[in-house]
């Protein structure tokens, strides 16, 4: 067989796919800009579809930019927007963070919502009920207590049946968002009772004023997670357990580390951080708890799932999310802007272009694992095959 | 008492309809080994394109023909959601991106743009936003008189006081377990999902299988986010519609799980989902009488029902009642 002359020509394919090697930092900042490039593009034909050619690309990233950051010029216009967009960008990366160690591990915790849910609702809980009993320093701390305990556990139960059972977790955080939902509209529905609107917590259960606002604590804490979460995964011990098991099972049980226990602590620290991010959140910018069903004034609008794309766009290192959370909220806040002076924008928009940018980020990064290869031209085939 | 039970029966099925739609066209997806979280988010593109499109139809027309408005609105319902579909196995097979984060995407790019093209193509200052037509035809039941006996009365709204919807589903459920179980490619699609090298290996075209299963799986899935808008929801369009279709998606992904990724299993679960579900609205009929604040409690039923399931096919690994294998999983055959 391998003697024989072989006469029928096979055609390669018109490309094919080939694995990289370790990519090169040029090459990825390359199909990073790359991949904006098609975003903004993309973005600016929706944009020009949409608006009937009643308004041009550039002016209107120019009032998203005016919605997120404020209004060049004017002062006040941008202290107000700055700091929502830092409120709400920070919340986000603080989830993202939380996500961090568990993807990292290649446990797929879609329940950050869920987790945020119910450490709100454990903070919600103890300024309800002894919102006037305690002193203010010990009800604080009890606050901050509880919810990172709620999260912890909310997170660890799949974490418990992946390390015994094998359960699959994507589905199982799932499942857990939900009921965390449900369980907190019991509660809000059973404080409401004939009320048309559940009113505020007390007043001295709301986390003290920083840079004169109520919500100055959480922008600081959740940088600062940030910051120690990049230390955490890149510096310490525990860290390294998390990759080695995320690369290979077998390779760290052979290297004898216990990966039940990794499991397991892991998913107990992430779903701690998304805990008291919830617990945060209603201390210190809600002070009060919301519907489900309702799209705003919810402890996390969302963002539960939205920071799964973020941690993965950033690819896991927690500094990187910053931009991204910023960029979100920009899209998000923008288009919202955008919806006042064009009705047409104002409903849905804001998903549809996070979308856009999300499919180009997420697609693009197939460049940078694999390279295609051209068939090569034909004269070459026929002289190498004569 | 009667009364009571059988409306929240006919409930249950009316609510079932669309997870039922959402259930079959995931299983289809996940059989394939992609898992796609954006189905609520192309259930609502369904929802939105079959509804834009047929009212569209019905405002333009003075004597809309009931054939071709059932037909604008699935087909359009189906091709939308299914190029949804297409460009969620393009980013996963073709460009391998993690399946989780793209179909987390694709849920909020498909709410988005349901949101956006169902408002966006009610004409300004217009009174109505339903497609009043087409909810007539949707909701028409067979016209069935079989006597005034309580056995003839159950007969009637249970099995046949519901629009042609509920038919359809049934039969693509069915047809769908026959094609998996008893025809060749069927055979060859539950390999891509198991294991695709060695589908691979046996000839089989790996990613012709999951983009077809994926696409078609979106389509059908689309289907209930149509089926919502035009018959559940009497034809109105709403941003509100738009989110209860979300919620609906997400139900729609714990049914396969409940279901044991055996579309028959879909059809009665759909129902029993649907009856978890408005439960609290009917319990009174037993004597029981609930807060606003238990009846939240309630409807986490179905969810907590999907978790224990969920570890029940786990703790117990009997081989038939496993997710496929490979799913969720990017298939590179050049990476063993």
């Amino acid at each position: 067989m391998r003697n024989q002359h072989i006469t029928v020509q096979t055609r390669e394919p018109l490309v094919r796919i080939i694995k990289r090697g370790i990519p090169s930092r040029s090459l990825k900042i390359l199909v990073r800009v790359a991949s904006f490039a098609a975003a903004i593009l993309i973005c600016g034909i929706y944009i020009l579809a949409v608006g009937k050619g009643e308004i041009s690309v550039g002016s209107a990233f120019a009032q998203m930019w005016e919605g997120t950051f404020g209004t060049p010029g004017n002062a006040r216009s941008i202290r107000i927007s700055l700091w929502d967009t830092a409120i709400y960008s920070t919340k986000l990366l603080c989830i993202a963070v939380a996500l961090a160690p568990a993807f990292r591990m290649k446990f797929w915790n879609i329940g950050a919502e869920g987790q945020v849910v119910i450490g709100g609702l454990a903070t919600a809980i103890i300024m309800h009920d002894f919102g006037d009993s305690l002193p203010q320093p010990v009800m604080l701390a009890v606050m901050i207590v509880v919810c990172i305990l709620a999260g912890a556990i909310w997170g660890m139960i799949p974490a418990l049946f992946k390390a015994n059972w094998g359960t699959n977790e994507t589905l199982f955080t799932l499942m857990m968002n939900y009921v965390a939902m449900k369980i907190m509209d019991y509660f809000y529905n059973s404080w409401k009772g004939k009320l048309s609107a559940l009113p505020n917590f007390p007043k001295n259960t709301w986390l003290p004023s920083l840079f004169d606002k109520s919500y100055g604590w959480n922008i600081v804490i959740f940088l600062l997670l940030a910051v120690v979460m990049y230390f955490y995964l890149k510096n310490t011990k525990q860290g390294y357990e998390i990759s080695v098991v995320g690369d290979s099972v077998n390779t760290a049980r052979y290297a004898g580390i216990n990966v039940k226990k990794v499991i397991i602590r892991t998913m107990a620290i992430s779903g701690a951080i998304c805990g008291l991010c919830g617990g945060l959140t209603v201390a210190g910018q809600n002070h009060a708890i919301a519907y489900s069903a309702e799209a705003v004034h919810t402890v996390t609008t969302g963002y539960g799932f939205t920071a799964i794309i973020v941690a993965w766009l950033a690819n896991f290192n927690t500094l990187g999310m910053i931009a991204f959370s910023v960029l979100i909220r920009f899209l998000e806040k923008g288009t919202g802007q955008l919806g006042n002076s064009f009705p047409a924008f104002s409903v849905g928009s804001g998903n549809v272009m996070i979308g856009i940018v999300l499919f180009c980020i997420i697609g693009g990064a197939f460049f940078e694992r694999y390279k295609l290869v051209f068939r090569k031209s034909e004269k070459k085939e026929v002289s190498r095959n004569a | 008492m009667l009364n009571t039970i059988l409306a929240w029966v006919t409930r249950a099925i009316l609510f079932g309809v669309v997870m039922m739609f959402g259930a079959i066209g995931e299983t289809l997806t996940e059989k394939s080994g992609n898992m796609n979280l954006g189905t609520p988010g192309i259930m609502c593109i369904g929802g939105a394109f079959g509804f834009g499109f047929t009212y569209l139809y019905e405002m333009h027309t003075d004597n809309p023909v009931a054939a071709l408005s059932i037909a604008i609105a699935l087909l359009s319902a189906f091709l939308f959601s299914s190029l949804a579909g297409v460009l969620f196995c393009l980013l996963t097979t073709t460009l391998r991106a993690n399946q989780n984060v793209t179909g987390l995407a694709m849920t909020i790019f498909g709410s988005g743009l349901a949101k956006f093209f169902g408002t966006f193509i009610i004409p300004q200052g217009v009174v109505t936003v339903k497609a009043a037509y087409a909810n007539r035809i949707f909701t028409k039941s067979i016209p069935l008189d079989l006597g005034e006996s309580t056995g003839a009365k159950i007969i009637e709204e249970v099995f046949f006081g519901h629009g042609f919807m509920l038919y359809v589903g049934i039969v693509i459920a069915i047809v769908l377990a026959l094609f998996l179980n008893r025809t060749r490619a069927g055979l060859n699609l539950r390999a891509v999902g198991e294991n695709p090298a060695t589908a691979d290996a046996a000839g089989i075209n790996v990613n012709l299988y999951k983009y077809i299963a994926t696409s078609v799986g979106a389509g059908i899935a689309g289907l209930g986010g149509a089926y919502y808008i035009l018959d559940y929801n009497y034809g109105g369009w709403s941003t509100g519609a738009a989110g209860g279709i979300q919620a609906l998606g997400w139900l729609a992904v714990a049914l396969v799980i409940f279901a044991t990724w055996r579309p028959l299993n879909l059809i009665w679960g759909a129902f029993l989902f649907g009856l978890c579900y408005w439960m609290y609205n009917y319990i009174d009929v037993f004597g029981v009488r609930l807060t606003a604040a238990q009846s939240s409690l309630l409807e986490a039923i179905p969810y907590v029902v999907t978790i224990l399931v969920l570890i029940l096919t786990s703790v117990r690994k009997r081989r038939e009642n496993q997710p496929p294998a490979a799913l969720g999983l990017s298939y590179f055959r050049e990476e063993r």
